[in-house]
């Protein structure tokens, strides 16, 4: 029995929390088009909670839900205005039933100590003309207290659409069958050809099996959307200013291990678009632009990434001033010509951003570097644009999944490596003739008209290199630098799931992990962006392993 | 390959002990897996000699190390008649590379004598004295611990 309640408090505390995300963007749309499906929708939703902590015996949450019901009761009969203040106070109800969601439900916040919040609802309703006190109705029952059942079970539960549960199950089904086709195949119960038919069915399923299952990790991005709303109302009310979030492309799916990390970085980003993007609505009108800046954030896929942008049509980025400031900062030579993305890359260095005059006057840089660090951690990139006066645009590239990549699939010797295609460009022969450069350098390799550094693949990830006639180059290209890794073959493309070295070892420098072969080998993922670093410390050694096949 | 694992230990706890050099080494049995024949491996960039490779051990990246070069000992080619011990460490699956299975022994507390603290630098539990047999009972987590890792990168 206990184990069973437990089981459902799980449920609970998930279902809950995604109540009071409802009750959150019901109210702030309240506060924009009083309607009264948004406020009957928002009642039902703090009743819902109400009832569910109530079997429970979470009486803490009762009570607070109880309140916050009172309070939109006298909103429905009109006794109440529906203002800023009654909005606001409901808005920080909100917050802190989350902060009882979050706080692991039973015992955290003791029931002797209503919090502050509670009184000012009370003081809503008294204002509004009666005096019920929600103490009153709500009668706590005798706790339930059913062992205290983690809050953090949330992190490595997943709610999955029937939908999605459906398909596989018919999947199985199908699998299933073709699986007895093939065992009356062997048995030689049926011609070849049907078998070879069966083979090929059986083969076709598997790999759609594959991609549901991975399939269910993915999660829309809105589950990352939903925060921003009240993020950008609250930065409205911190600074002043006046603000409109647009948010399109919600729907699109990316792995959940992607979405919660990139929930932070986005944040960060849309802090940094009202407060130091967006103008006071004074400086707006002057510069003839509508008074509310206009934020807005989209997200779509692109190949295997999605791309999520955050564009505001602020002040933009003032070149002059995060140029001057990097060259008193001893992050670039005061006298050195830079392009205008160059100096917008400053911005994300680490020295950069933490001065608080950089951040007023130029208009960005609070932690750009730890929003950088964030997303390349997830496997992805930032890139921002922008011009003055009229904006910044700051674009995010992820990884669908961390869990699958597709790549190309290459073989030094005995070891195959698979190459994220992120990075590839193209393969090529090396011929005899495009070759160039002497023994002091790396080898450059002619490309049509430019020249690349070419470096042995096993080198560049510290493995024994073998024998230096490879003749095909893989080309890879990472933010505009481009070098060319010699091969002895290539067997095209393939996806893979990825396996962390590290759950049994350690992570290896160079690699993002290794994945099992059809066949049973093992592949070495590589890492693009290692691999780049790698070609650089050999070219400031003046390595040469220019090779005996070639000059 | 597993003859002897199944022979329960008469007192005492359980140890499947294994051939490496001229030595005999022991393991505490509740903490291995299962023993394999040996199959290539696949060598990892940036490791020391003393871990030759991963193994695919049903569909998951296991780290094998050469027990051998671990101990100091001079490198040999492994053939078909070495053996894989999959032990369990924590919640990591690690391979442990060594010449042969022997059989597995009961040691009782009295019979096993620590390591002084002098030898403490060796991935060594105890020494134990088995009938006329010297064991070396192996301590997994300083094997894998103090590997030579940091050394060799």
């Amino acid at each position: 029995m206990e184990i069973d309640l437990n089981q459902f408090r799980d449920a609970f505390f998930q279902e809950a929390s995604e109540l009071a995300d409802e009750l959150e963007s019901g109210l702030l749309r309240l506060r924009s088009a009083p309607d009264r499906d948004v406020l009957d929708r928002i009642f039902r939703a703090a009743h819902s909670i109400k009832g569910n902590a109530g079997m429970f015996g979470l009486d803490p949450i009762v009570r607070l839900t109880h309140s916050i019901e009172s309070v939109l009761d006298r909103m429905r009969e009109g006794t109440l205005a529906r203002d800023e203040g009654s909005i606001g106070t409901l808005l920080s109800a909100t917050d802190e039933l989350r902060g009882l969601l979050r706080a692991d439900g039973p015992g955290a916040a003791g029931p002797e100590r209503p919090p502050a919040v509670e009184a000012a609802l009370r003081a809503l309703c008294r204002a509004a003309g009666e005096g019920v006190s929600p103490e009153e109705n709500a009668a706590p029952t005798g706790s339930v207290r059913a062992g205290a059942a983690g809050r953090e079970h949330n992190a490595a539960t997943l709610r999955v659409p029937v939908e999605k549960i459906d398909k596989l199950v018919r999947l199985t089904g199908e699998i299933a069958v073709a699986q007895a086709v093939l065992a009356q195949a062997s048995a030689g119960a049926l011609p070849a050809s049907d078998r070879e038919q069966a083979l090929n069915l059986l083969g076709a399923q598997v790999r759609e099996l594959q991609e549901r299952v991975l399939a269910l990790r993915m999660v829309p991005v809105s589950t990352v959307f939903a925060r921003l709303p009240r993020l950008v109302a609250d930065l409205e009310t911190a600074t002043g200013k006046r603000a409109v979030l647009e948010l399109c492309g919600s729907e699109t799916e990316l792995d959940r291990t992607v979405a919660e990390g990139m929930a932070d970085p986005l944040m960060h980003l849309i802090r940094n678009a009202v407060g130091h993007g967006v103008e006071p609505a004074e400086v707006r009108k002057a510069h003839g632009k509508p008074e509310a800046g206009r934020i807005r954030v989209s997200a779509r896929h692109q190949g295997g990434y999605v791309v999520v942008e955050v564009t505001d049509d602020g002040r933009g980025l003032d070149t002059e001033q995060i140029r001057r400031k990097a060259a008193q900062r001893g992050l670039i030579r005061p006298q050195r010509t830079l392009t205008e993305d160059q100096i917008h890359d400053l911005i994300f260095l680490p020295g950069f951003s933490t001065a608080d005059e950089v951040t007023d006057v130029s208009g960005r840089g609070v932690g750009m570097d730890v929003v950088r660090r964030n997303i390349e951690a997830l496997g992805g990139a930032v890139t921002l644009s922008s011009s003055k006066g009229e904006g910044t645009t700051v674009r995010i590239r992820l990884p669908l999944t961390l869990a699958i990549v597709e790549g190309l699939l290459v073989r030094c010797g005995e070891s195959i490596y698979l190459v994220p295609f992120s990075a590839v460009r193209e393969s090529l022969r090396v011929s005899r003739g495009g070759v160039y450069g002497g023994p002091e350098t790396a080898p450059l390799l002619r490309v049509r008209d430019e020249l690349v550094p070419m470096y042995d693949l096993p080198d560049l990830v510290d493995s024994p290199a073998g024998d230096a006639s490879r003749n095909i180059a893989v080309v890879l290209e990472d933010d505009g630098n481009r070098i060319a890794i010699l091969v002895d073959e290539v067997f095209g493309q393939h996806q893979v799931v990825v396996q962390a070295i590290e759950a049994n070892y350690r992570k290896i420098p160079g690699l993002l992990g290794a994945a099992i072969l059809g066949d049973g080998r093992i592949a070495l993922i590589v890492d693009p962006a290692g691999l780049f670093e790698s070609a650089q410390r050999r070219g400031s050694r003046k390595e040469n392993r220019g090779g005996s096949g070639r000059e | 390959m597993a003859a002897g694992v199944n022979e329960a230990p008469a007192r005492g706890t359980g140890y499947l002990t294994f051939q490496v050099g001229a030595q005999q080494f022991a393991l505490d049995i509740s903490k291995v897996q299962e023993i394999r024949g040996y199959a290539p491996l696949t060598p990892l960039p940036g490791t020391p000699s003393s871990l030759p490779g991963v193994m695919n051990l049903r569909g998951t990246v296991v780290p094998v190390m050469d027990v051998r070069r671990r101990l100091g000992m001079q490198g040999r080619e492994y053939d078909r008649f070495s053996v894989i011990v999959v032990a369990t460490k924590g919640s990591q699956t690690v391979g442990l590379l060594v010449e042969a299975v022997s059989d597995v022994v009961s040691i009782a507390r009295a019979d096993a004598n620590p390591v002084p603290p002098e030898g403490g630098g060796a991935p060594v539990e105890a020494v134990a004295l088995v009938g006329d047999r010297v064991l070396t009972v192996l301590d997994l987590e300083k094997l894998w611990r103090d590997n030579g890792d940091e050394l060799a990168a």
